[in-house]
């Protein structure tokens, strides 16, 4: 997951686990894992004294970054829309500083 | 790699050079505003939990988050939210995220929402609810 996005957007806890996205858990039926983390997760946040605290939880995700499978068949519209049109690059970023593009609130 | 009570968690494990380019953005941009804060007023043994989750979850028999509106216009996520009861399963939900990888969610809700793995924990304890929210 992304502790660093998550502590900027302002989130007063943050138990940050390098899990991949889609299974911050673990893997299906790991309940031993899943329960771990979780008991794990709940014990950084009670303990948080302070706005701002980041707890990095102890585990190890057992493939490589480029054996993990996380990202969907189909990729998702707006990273169509950015191979399409690089330059949208700047306006995406720009979104977290409050650049909302008034298409964003409009379905369709 | 094992697991490291040391460990420092890498943001950026799982991305590639033009996302870790646009989150390392997205965070120099984000405001400085000052953080809530609520602190815990009892032990958590005595509070009621609630789980929130942005993996774009919703029961069977509740209409689905809106990933045709986010096909038609990218810029635009579903704002809304749906409630789970705490006895949901894989069985009884639809995954409408289409930023991740959905079928181990489906194969195993706890994967990503801990009912099962909270009801365990419960033991006559904090009571559960979930909302559920789709990513932004």
């Amino acid at each position: 997951m992304i502790p660093d996005l998550s502590a900027a957007a302002g989130a007063p806890r943050v138990a940050a686990i390098e899990f991949p996205f889609g299974r911050p858990l673990g893997q299906p039926n790991d309940a031993a894992t899943q329960r771990a983390v979780l008991h794990a997760t709940l014990d950084a946040l009670q303990g948080a004294s302070r706005p701002g605290t980041v707890v990095h939880l102890p585990f190890a995700w057992p493939e490589a970054p480029d054996q993990v499978h996380w990202r969907p068949k189909e990729p998702s519209p707006i990273v169509r829309l950015l191979a399409r049109d690089p330059t949208m690059f700047q306006r995406l970023a720009r979104l977290a500083g409050g650049d909302i593009p008034p298409e964003a609130s409009r379905r369709s | 790699m094992a697991n490291s009570p040391h460990r420092v968690v890498d943001s950026y494990r799982y991305l590639n050079p033009a996302s870790r380019a646009i989150v390392k953005t997205m965070i120099a941009l984000s405001p400085r505003d000052r953080l809530p804060w609520t602190p815990l007023p009892r032990p958590l043994s005595e509070a009621t939990v609630a789980l929130v989750s942005t993996a774009g979850l919703s029961m069977l028999a509740d209409s689905p988050f809106d990933a045709e509106g986010e096909r038609q216009n990218p810029w635009w996520g579903d704002p809304t939210y749906r409630i789970l009861p705490r006895t949901a399963t894989e069985a009884d939900i639809v995954a409408s995220h289409l930023h991740i990888e959905i079928a181990y969610i489906q194969q195993d809700l706890d994967v990503a929402l801990p009912l099962r793995r909270l009801a365990e924990a419960e033991a006559g304890e904090e009571s559960v609810d979930a909302a559920v929210f789709i990513p932004v």
